[in-house]
This record gives C-alpha cells, sequence and structure tokens, in this order.
C-alpha cells in the first residue's frame, strides 16, 4: 500500500490522492477564497495549541521523539526549537506579528484607513501561498505555514523526507483542535522529493505565491519553474560576522560571546558568526588576536555541544583548512586548530568577507574602519547580522557604517541569534510578501460605513459552559501587573469601588471599534467639530476613552470635560462652530438650559451623543423643536467594568443597539436562570470581551435586560442588534412579586406627561419595605395622585401594596438632593437602603 | 610532439624523463616503484630550488628529500589542495617558457588555471597517446567522424577539456568533426537538433564516430533522440569517451550504466567502447577507463586516499580526498595534489582486465553537499566569487 505521508486538508493521503487533490484544487480554493478567512479563530487555535504544547503532554513527547530522529539533532536542540514554535504560536505574539507587518491586528478586514476619506482598504491574501520549506530545520516550515495563515492564504507546504513528518504531524494535531472545521482548508502539508520535478512543478503551477527557502542554486532551480507573474518570495542563505573595533581586540569576554555564537548552531544558522573582522591592517597584530581568540574558542568549543559534520562537510573543512596550511607559505595566512580538528581559526590577510566551511571555523580577517563599506558593500545581498564589538563612543557610528555596507541587524556579541517578535526577516516582513493591499472607492462614498467587518458573520467563540460571571466575580478577578496598563474606576454606585484593567492593545482595540461606531451612528469628523463633555479624572473612563476615539476618528475636538461653568462652554460652541457633543443627558439638558437664549439665536448645536444615561422622548423633541438639534444619538453603549459594547446606526431607534462585533460578544439568558432565550424574548445581556487580556470578561451580567433580533438591521450590517430595555438591576422585589423602575417611568409618562427624573429607594420599614419615589419638582405632579395613579394602574405594585402592606411614598425633591454618584453625574434608579440600616 | 621531449634540466631530471618514457601505462613492479620515487626525488629538489613558495612549505612542513626512499614516503610530502592552484599563480619556471596556459571548465564554478612547459605539457599528451595505443584506440588507418560535445572553440579559447578534446581527434584522422556547443553570441549554446541531424548523417557514412565531451551533453542528445523516436546504428568501431563529468547538470545525472544502456540502444554502440575519463587541469596525468569500466591509475603516477578529517593516508576500499602524486610537471609544483573529489581505492586483483595497477572509483565532490542550513556556506558562495 502506498505511503500517507501528506496531510491534505486535515487527512492523510497518498501520492495518488495528493494528485486527486490537485486535480481538484482550482475549484476547492476558488470556494475558500470567496469567504474571508477566519483570522480571530485561527488565533484562538493557534492559542490552544500553544497550551496544549506548553503543558508537554504526549503531543509535545510525540513531536520530540520525531524531531530528535532528523539529522544532526540533539533532544536540547530538538526542545529549543519546539519552544520558538511554541512561543511563536502564542496569540499576543501573532496579534503584534499583524501589527507590526501589517500595521494592523485585524489586517483582513476592509475599512476606511482614515475615516475622513472615501476608500476603503485592506491586506488581502494572495491565494494559493507554496512554501519551499528547507530541508532540514522543521520548525522553519511549521512556523511558514502559521505565517501563510495570519496572511489568510492557502498553504501548501513542501517538506522532505529528512523532515520525518514533523510538520505532517504537528498540523494534524492543529487541526485536530479546528472544531468548526474553518482551517482545514487552508492546510497541506506534502512530502515531496525535489528530485520529482513533474509534481513539484504541478504543486508549484498552483500557487499564486511561492515562498522559497535554500541556497542560492536550490531558489534558482524553484523560480525557474515557478510561472511568470507569480510572486516569488526566496529566503536566501546569509552570512553573518563579529567586528572587533582596534580598542577591543584584548577583549575576551566579549570573544567568549561571539564564541558561544559560533558554538550554538556551529555556524548552521544565518546568524551565527563566519567571520570575525578586526580593525587593524596589521597582520602580526591580526595573528596575535586570532591566537588570544582560538584559546576563547577551545574553552567555550569544549563545553558546548556539537553536531558533528557529515563526511562531505568534513571534507569541505579540511578542504579549506588544507588550503589555508599551503597559504601560510606565503604569508598569507596563519591556522590554529583544534587537536581534535573540532574546530579552526583561520587567520587571513586577505580582506573583504570570508565564506567558512562552518562546524566552528572562524574566519579573522582584517577590516579597518575605512574599509568597512568598500570590503563588505560587494556582498551586501548575503549578509545579515553583525555583532559589533566596540566602545559605546564609537557604537553608532560603526552601526552607521555597517548598515550602510549592507548589514540587516546589528547585535552585541552572545545575542546574534535572538529575535523579537515583529522583527523583520533578512531585511523584510514574511506577511507583507505574501499578500496584496486591496482598495474599494465608490461613488457615493457608503455613507456612514466605516467597515465592511460589519457586514460580514462576526467570530464568535465557542464558550462551552462557561459559568455567568457577576460583579463579585468580576471584582475577585486578579489581574497580573503586566496586564494592566491602563485603570478606570467604575461609579462605584454598588458600594465598593471597582477597577476596570486594560492592556494598552486592548484598549487601543476597543477605541477603534468604538470610533467605528460613533462614525456608524453619524459622527462625521469631515464637518463636525466635537465638544467632549464627559467626566475626567478620578480613574474615570468616559473622558480618556472618548478623547481616543475621537482622535481616530480624525474629528476636531474640544476637550471640555464637565466643569466649566456652563454659561462659558455655550460661547466657546457658538465662536468655534462646534456642531457636535459628547456628553451625559443631564449635563445637555443643562447646557441647553444655561445657553436657552444662545442656542436660540445661534443654533449652533446640530449633534449629540450620549452616553451614561437616556434621554427621554420629550426631551429629544425638545432638543429637536426648540433647538433646531438634528441628530440625537448614543455614543456608544457600554459598562465600566466590561467596556464599550455597542453602538447606534441610522436605523436604530434610541434604546437599540447594534453590538461591537469584532471586540464583544452578546449572549441573551433569562432572567431567571443560566440558559440562553431566543432572539425576541427578554433576558440579561451577557457579554464576553474579545479584548480584555488580564482582566477577562466571560458571560459577564451587566446587569442590564434586553433581547436580540431575530431579523437583520435595515443597514444591512451583521452586527447582531438587540434592544436595551433598562437595568436587571431595575427589576425589584419589595416583598411580592417583581417591580420595575422602567414600568415606574412609564406609568409616570403616560399619566402625567412626566420626562424628568426618577429615583426608588427602598427602605425598612417595619418588618416589611417602603418604596419611597422621587421626583423631581414639577408643579404637575401632586404626590398623592401620582400614588393613587400607580395603585390604580400597576397592577404588581397595588397587589404588593394593598395586598402584602408594603408603603409606597411619593416625594418632590431638586435632582441635586436625590442620591447619586458624585462626579459623572448619572442619576441612580434604586437605591436599596433596606440592608444598610 | 615532432620533436623529442627532454625535461628543462636533462640531467637533473633524467629520472623523471625515463618514467615518463614508459610506454606500458598499467606495469606494476619494484623497479617502476624504484623509478619512480627516484623520479620523485628530482622533481622536489627542481621545484624546492626554483620556487620560494615551494621551498617555504617544505621548510614548513619540515620536509626532507633525504626522507624519500619508497612510493610510500611520498605520502609525508606537502600536498596541495587543487583550490589553491585557482587562488594562486606559482610558476617554477620562466614564464617565457610557459607554453600552455589552460583553464578548467569550471567544475565549481570558479575558473583553475593552469601552466604548463611544452615537456609538461608534451609529457602529458604523450601519456594519453600510450594508454589510447594500450586499448587499440590509435587508428590511423581509419579515419572516424567526430562529435564533440564540448564548446566550439573561440578567439583565444583556453578551456582545458577542449583542447583535449581536440588532441583526442588526433588518434584517428578526421573525416568531419562537430561541436555540439556552438559559439553563439558572447557564450556557446548546446545545438540539440544539430547534434541529432548530425549523428543521422555520421550513420548513414560507413565510418567509425567518435564521440568526445561532457557525459551530460551524451545524456541530452539522447533525450533529444528518444523524443524525436531516432534509433541509429552506428559504425562497430565507433567509440565514446567521456570527461569533463555533468558540470551544471550534476542534478540532472543518471548512473553512469543507465547512460552506457542508453548509448547502447540509442547508437548501437558496445558497452566496452564507451569509457569515462578523469583528469584535471591540476594534475594532467589522464585516467581512463579500461574494458571493465574502472579507472586505473598509470605507470607515471599514484593515488593516496585520504582521511576527509586527520588526512591519514587510508587503505584499500575507504573513502577519502583522493591525492594523486606524479613527478612529471616542471612549471608549476602541482606534484603532488588533493583533488577536490571523494574516492576509494581498489587493488589491481579486482579488476580484470589485466592490468597491473589499482584503480579507483571517484564517490564525490568534497563539499558540493547541498548546504542545509540557512548559512551560506563556502560551496555555495565560492561559485559566484568567481576568483
Amino acid at each position: 500500500m502506498a505511503t500517507k505521508k501528506h496531510l491534505c486538508y486535515g487527512t492523510w493521503t497518498d501520492d495518488a490522492g495528493l494528485e486527486r487533490y490537485l486535480d481538484e484544487i482550482a475549484g476547492q480554493s476558488a470556494s475558500v477564497l470567496a469567504a474571508p478567512f477566519p483570522l480571530e479563530y485561527l488565533l484562538e487555535i493557534c492559542g490552544r495549541m500553544e497550551r496544549e504544547l506548553s503543558r508537554g503532554g504526549p503531543l509535545y513527547d510525540r513531536l520530540l521523539e520525531q524531531a530528535a530522529m532528523t539529522r544532526g539533532m540533539t533532544v536540547d536542540k530538538a526542545r529549543g526549537m519546539l519552544a520558538t514554535v511554541i512561543g511563536f504560536l502564542a496569540p499576543d505574539h501573532l496579534r503584534r506579528k499583524l501589527s507590526r507587518e501589517l500595521g494592523s491586528e485585524t489586517p483582513l478586514t476592509v475599512q476606511r484607513p482614515d475615516l475622513r476619506e472615501d476608500h476603503f482598504e485592506s491586506w488581502a491574501p494572495l491565494g494559493i501561498l507554496v512554501h519551499i520549506a528547507p530541508t532540514n530545520v522543521f520548525t522553519v516550515g511549521i512556523l511558514c505555514l502559521i505565517e501563510g495563515l495570519l496572511s489568510g492564504n492557502i498553504n501548501i507546504l513542501k517538506t522532505s523526507a529528512g523532515q520525518k513528518r514533523l510538520p505532517q504531524i504537528f498540523f494534524e494535531a492543529f487541526l485536530s483542535l479546528d472544531d468548526r472545521d474553518l482551517l482545514k482548508p487552508y492546510i497541506m502539508v506534502v512530502e515531496v522529493p525535489s528530485a520529482d520535478q513533474r509534481l513539484l512543478q504541478r504543486i508549484i503551477d498552483t500557487a499564486d505565491v511561492v515562498s522559497a527557502w535554500g541556497s542560492e542554486e536550490a531558489i534558482a532551480a524553484i523560480r525557474a519553474m515557478t510561472p511568470q507573474g507569480v510572486r516569488f518570495v526566496a529566503w536566501g542563505h546569509k552570512i553573518s560576522f563579529a567586528y572587533f573595533a582596534a580598542e577591543c581586540l584584548q577583549d575576551t569576554a566579549a570573544m567568549e560571546k561571539v564564541c558561544r555564537d559560533v558554538c550554538l548552531l556551529d555556524q548552521n544558522g544565518c546568524s551565527s558568526p563566519q567571520d570575525v573582522f578586526v580593525e587593524t591592517d596589521d597582520f602580526d597584530e591580526l595573528k596575535r588576536f586570532a591566537a588570544r581568540f582560538a584559546e576563547v574558542l577551545a574553552g567555550v568549543s569544549a563545553v558546548s555541544p556539537r553536531t558533528v559534520p557529515d563526511q562531505a562537510q568534513q571534507a569541505e573543512i579540511t578542504a579549506r583548512v588544507s588550503v589555508a596550511r599551503t597559504e601560510e607559505a606565503l604569508g598569507l595566512t596563519r591556522v590554529i586548530q583544534a587537536g581534535d580538528f573540532s574546530w579552526h581559526v583561520i587567520a587571513e590577510r586577505r580582506s573583504g568577507l570570508g565564506v567558512s566551511p562552518l562546524f566552528r571555523t572562524v574566519l579573522v580577517r582584517p577590516l579597518p574602519e575605512t574599509d568597512i563599506i568598500t570590503g563588505l558593500r560587494p556582498m551586501k545581498r548575503y549578509l545579515q547580522t553583525a555583532a559589533l564589538v566596540a566602545p559605546p563612543s564609537r557604537i553608532i557610528s560603526l552601526s552607521r557604517l555597517l548598515l550602510a555596507a549592507g548589514c540587516l541587524r546589528i547585535r552585541s556579541a552572545g545575542h546574534m541569534h535572538e529575535s523579537y517578535p515583529g522583527e523583520p526577516h533578512d531585511g523584510v516582513h514574511a506577511l507583507p510578501s505574501f499578500m496584496k493591499r486591496i482598495s474599494l472607492q465608490f461613488a457615493d462614498g457608503l455613507g456612514s460605513i466605516g467597515t465592511l467587518g460589519a457586514f460580514e458573520q462576526p467570530y464568535v467563540p465557542d464558550l462551552g459552559d462557561s459559568p455567568v460571571m457577576g460583579k463579585e466575580d468580576f471584582q475577585a478577578m486578579e489581574v497580573a501587573p503586566q496586564d494592566v496598563d491602563l485603570v478606570f474606576k467604575s461609579g462605584g454606585s454598588s458600594g465598593r469601588s471597582t477597577f476596570s484593567c486594560y492592556t494598552y492593545d486592548d484598549y487601543h482595540a476597543l477605541m477603534d471599534s468604538c470610533a467605528q461606531g460613533l462614525f456608524s451612528a453619524g459622527l462625521d469628523p469631515r464637518t463636525d467639530r466635537v465638544m467632549n463633555m464627559f467626566a475626567a479624572g478620578h480613574l474615570y473612563g468616559g473622558f480618556v476613552s472618548f478623547f481616543s476615539i475621537l482622535e481616530r476618528l480624525g474629528a476636531p475636538q474640544y476637550p471640555m470635560g464637565v466643569d466649566e461653568p456652563l454659561d462659558k462652554v455655550g460661547e466657546l460652541m457658538v465662536e468655534h462652530g462646534i456642531n457636535t457633543v459628547l456628553s451625559l443627558p443631564s449635563l445637555v439638558m443643562k447646557l441647553f438650559a444655561v445657553n436657552r437664549e444662545l442656542f436660540k439665536s445661534s443654533p449652533v448645536i446640530d449633534k449629540v451623543f450620549y452616553g451614561g444615561d437616556h434621554f427621554s422622548s420629550g426631551q429629544l423633541q425638545y432638543l429637536r423643536e426648540e433647538f433646531g438639534v438634528r441628530l440625537v444619538r448614543a455614543a456608544a453603549y457600554g459598562s465600566n467594568d466590561a467596556g464599550p459594547l455597542g453602538y447606534q446606526c441610522a436605523h436604530c431607534a434610541a434604546n437599540e443597539y447594534h453590538l461591537l462585533a469584532d471586540v464583544q460578544v452578546l449572549e441573551v439568558f433569562a432572567l431567571d436562570r443560566d440558559h440562553p432565550v431566543p432572539p425576541g424574548t427578554t433576558g440579561r445581556l451577557l457579554f464576553t470581551s474579545k479584548r480584555r487580556r488580564g482582566q477577562r470578561i466571560v458571560r459577564y451580567d451587566v446587569g442590564d435586560t434586553g433581547f436580540l433580533h431575530a431579523e437583520p438591521c435595515g443597514c444591512g450590517r451583521t452586527d447582531p442588534k438587540f434592544t436595551l430595555l433598562g437595568r436587571s438591576s431595575d427589576v425589584f422585589k419589595a416583598g411580592g412579586p417583581f417591580l420595575n423602575y422602567d414600568t415606574f417611568c412609564r406609568h409616570l409618562r403616560e399619566g402625567f406627561g412626566y420626562e424628568g427624573q426618577v429615583q426608588i429607594v427602598l427602605e425598612n420599614q417595619g418588618a416589611g419595605s417602603g418604596i419611597l419615589l422621587r421626583l423631581e419638582p414639577r408643579p404637575e405632579l401632586d404626590p398623592g395622585e401620582v400614588e393613587a395613579y400607580l395603585l390604580s394602574s400597576y397592577r404588581e405594585l397595588a397587589i404588593s401594596v394593598r395586598t402584602l402592606g408594603v408603603g409606597l411614598s411619593v416625594v418632590r425633591l431638586p435632582v441635586e438632593e436625590f442620591d447619586c454618584v458624585t462626579r459623572s453625574g448619572k442619576v441612580l434608579h434604586l437605591v436599596d437602603k433596606r440592608r444598610l440600616t | 610532439m615532432e620533436q623529442p621531449l627532454h625535461p628543462p634540466d636533462p640531467q637533473g631530471l633524467d629520472r623523471v624523463r625515463k618514467l615518463c618514457e614508459l610506454a606500458t601505462p598499467f606495469r606494476s613492479d619494484t623497479d617502476v616503484d624504484q623509478l619512480f620515487t627516484a623520479a620523485f626525488r628530482e622533481i622536489i629538489f627542481w621545484h624546492q630550488h626554483r620556487n620560494a613558495f615551494y621551498a617555504a612549505l617544505l621548510e614548513q612542513n619540515g620536509f626532507s628529500i633525504a626522507s624519500l626512499s619508497s612510493v610510500g614516503d611520498i605520502a609525508s610530502l606537502p600536498c596541495i589542495h587543487a583550490d589553491f592552484f585557482k587562488l594562486h599563480e606559482t610558476l617554477s619556471v620562466d614564464r617565457d617558457t610557459i607554453t600552455e596556459h589552460l583553464t578548467s571548465s569550471g567544475t565549481s564554478g570558479r575558473k583553475s588555471q593552469m601552466f604548463f612547459d611544452r615537456w609538461s605539457f608534451g609529457s602529458g599528451r604523450r601519456m594519453v597517446r600510450f594508454i589510447y595505443s594500450r586499448f587499440g584506440f590509435v587508428r590511423p588507418d581509419q579515419p572516424a567522424n567526430y562529435l564533440l560535445l564540448a564548446y566550439e572553440p573561440g578567439h583565444g579559447s583556453r578551456v582545458g577539456t577542449t583542447n583535449t578534446n581536440i588532441f583526442l581527434t588526433s588518434f584517428a584522422p578526421a573525416a568531419e568533426i562537430f561541436f555540439a556547443l556552438r559559439r553563439s553570441g558572447s557564450g556557446h549554446e548546446f545545438d540539440r537538433f544539430g547534434t541529432v541531424a548530425k549523428l543521422e548523417q555520421y550513420a548513414d557514412q560507413d565510418l567509425p564516430v567518435r564521440i568526445h565531451g561532457f557525459p551530460s551533453f551524451m545524456y541530452f542528445t539522447l533525450r533529444q533522440m528518444e523524443e524525436m523516436e531516432v534509433r541509429l546504428q552506428l559504425h562497430p568501431d565507433s567509440l565514446v569517451m567521456f570527461g569533463g563529468g555533468w558540470k551544471g547538470y550534476a542534478d540532472q545525472a543518471i548512473p553512469k550504466a543507465e547512460l552506457y544502456a542508453m548509448i547502447h540502444d540509442r547508437l548501437g554502440i558496445a558497452p566496452d567502447r564507451i569509457r569515462d575519463a578523469y583528469g584535471s587541469v591540476e594534475h594532467s596525468v589522464p585516467y581512463i577507463e579500461c574494458s571493465r569500466h574502472h579507472l586505473h591509475v598509470p605507470v607515471w603516477s599514484r593515488l593516496f586516499i585520504r582521511d576527509v578529517r586527520t588526512l591519514q593516508v587510508l587503505g584499500y576500499g575507504r573513502p577519502g580526498f583522493m591525492n594523486f602524486v606524479t613527478p612529471y610537471i616542471t612549471s608549476v609544483p602541482a606534484i603532488s595534489v588533493m583533488m577536490g573529489d571523494i574516492g576509494m581505492l581498489h587493488p589491481a586483483e579486482e579488476c580484470s582486465c589485466g592490468a597491473q595497477t589499482p584503480f579507483f572509483e571517484v564517490i564525490g565532490r568534497a563539499g558540493t553537499s547541498r548546504n542545509k542550513s540557512c548559512a551560506v556556506s563556502a560551496s555555495e558562495l565560492l561559485k559566484k566569487q568567481g576568483v
């Protein structure tokens, strides 16, 4: 039976099977590429794989075992290489990579690069990406394929028998985590010997981009097989070296570090030093340096595990040393070698870049500062890392010369092999190489659409049976210090202070999302001048968040806050033509009240975006009719703990929102049990934040009730739409049936046209409870009438009062004397004082 | 070769002359060994006293001629890697006595250059004649048509293989000579259709065809014939003599036996008339396969196989560097040359062709392993430097 050595779409197959897959790949890829790539899902699967491997279970052991079987491998090296893979898979690392290489963590989302402009752009995959991986370093193939996935491409990774099917085994395990079968169509790992030119050509013929690793010869062969017009990305071999400035020729500590860089991969890495350049033009001095260096190398080499070269490699070393030994008779060289031939130092009079036969064969050559560029630049296409050993005063100027000569990386001795996330590889980033930049522009500008992402099904992670999380769970959460970049305080209305913690990355992602939301709500950064009148300081999030959001929108902004005398604010708005206000409804109303005359004579305010509370319909009518305010929408729907959650589009009624689906997940659970309810049914709104690294928000009950819409929104967005009904904490019991703050308000509105603030205070009254209803002092309201009306129209209240003896009293009180959160100015709906007394 | 050949110092190099005049290529006995050793003492002395580099090399290695009393002792003479001659010019004669300046065809991408005086060059060619004669390939009586799978000479061509291939046409009078690698513009181009057409034309004539040159282009020609469904029966005295290896086409190389079978199939040439040869400009002793396809070491040279790590001399049957020694070259001190190839030595008895000397097989080139790391290695880059 033919060997099943290829992994195609998660299934092992033999050569004949591979041919069949290749027969069908055009049709198959067309349907795969038609759908957006599940990037968020990929990150999640990578994260799961990372966790699986980090715990060192059977999968890790199996990979390690296979790796140890590859040529020239030791268990320690294999462990190190697997550690590299594990580190690479970490979602945070991948996000950073996306961000560094593509400028965005959501590079595949088609959106306006600038919300003041009419065009849309995004990165897009090229299609089918064929990787010709290097033959011995199994990790490279794996990492390349992950990069290929990050770029949204369908990947065919060509491996060879020498890799012991490690990439196949890795991706088989990886795809076993792909329970939604979303990634399988993007992955083929094939084992094809390079000699099988026919099959290799078939594979390359499917490619939209070919990424080839290897020697110049190997790359040239692949390039020749690559059809015209198919993008070709070459990762050629490189040479690295160390440079010792004249002041440091006795620096044996630095020599030791360079020797460690030499020994670590036996010079087989592209960052391994092959040459050691010495800033001198005196051959005798060079020979003395070489002697010292050899002494150090002997010591380091003796304690560093070594890969023994194979016969051909050894022959190359011996040949090179033999020539150098002969050249000693010409006075050109000085050879120092280990008694057991395990290392060689060849001091050479000739300058320029030398190429070592590797395996601890170090070429020591002269390179005065003035020759750095002329000596190295001819070989610039091969240069990679330079370890610079120089006094601090010369580091910058020598670095400049080395860079000008063509070096791509400059490092300290002993750190040549290290890399950091998002680091360019050989002078370029991989991801852009595998992608294209696409743009979209329509004559009508697509109005208030800022991102096409809102029109595509958002990714919803599987939350399994995660429990519902309440305020106390939130407060009890420990947040690792490294995940705390920004801290906001929740209102504290529920007694003790609560802190919301964000990493900057998460904060930026949330603000990006909110900016899109505000754009959808109708803020137009090209025409609007915006005053930010949210509360600032005291760890409040409102003001600074909207500062960030407006900055992202590119809208001109006036960061006012809540403190200024409002008459001055009004004057400023008229003077500066500020047509948009972002604030709390109560403050907006005050602003208009204080500046009533001014705004009537100069109707400057055109748009109001509110947060923290709601306007009543009467207030809206007042703003429109009295002051000509055209647009009043929520700036966002959010919670102090869970962050921004929703936004409004032009089709949203006052209490309707779309979910900020790129950063949040919404579920609606029944009011009385932890079970989801269908769309249209009212329940508790539970949010899961996709972007809260430290403070994980999963199924968090923010305390609001509402329902999901079954029908899609008229705007066409697929971001889930929901109606917000009120605080679930507004639902209370005072000894009888559920009572609802909103129902009190509705009856007040219906019976008396009352749109003012309402506060319900629950107090102990004898053995039972008493309900104290606070209203603003309006002449039309008589407490006795209100009480009678409520008891006649609100059935559950009547049962509580008449049957169960709950007390009810109505008082009129200036709003300032209500119980309220001091700085944000938000009026509490319900104050439960029963337990406090 | 119309004038008699003399070494540049007829007295001092008398044993060298005598050795080179041995017309029995595959003879082996103690007399030959003694002559060989004596010739070596002469040639070492010659280079030591005419070449400062060589004198320094001997001194650096503490070598003294007095220590040389048997063929085995020659192993202690410092050998020089062929690559050295690619990097340095080092003459032991006056430049104006140089008659031939040859470059190798660039197996490693680097052009090797070697300088020969009349004696060295003429002696090498005489060795070829002696060997050809031994194999019965010298046929002044029987004209032949030639297909040279080699570079068509241009102005001032110095490519050794082409020179050799032209020289090889002297052993049977040339009715016609065709070069498969035609000059075109600044370079050469393989004329595959022209080559097949020429073979078809040769097949219609009642003359032996002699094919010399690179095996790679023989293979491409046969593939072309396959494609065109051409099958020929050449004259039974036809001869194929390869040299120069697969060059830049190593990745397409097929096993020798397969190639020989293809030749037999497409051209009708008997396998014992298909011969490969081995040689290099740095070590210009010719090695030509016997009828059993073995490369015997002729009487004018010896081969030491050396461990690739320690350079210790190994015996029969173990792979290592091939270190050829020959005392005939006077122009440059290329008398003990270590090749870039890995080989293995076999005793004469393992071959039934009748030669008394051992034979070797070439296992592969050292340092041409495809570099599998991501560091550039020398074998890869030397090709680019053009030094």
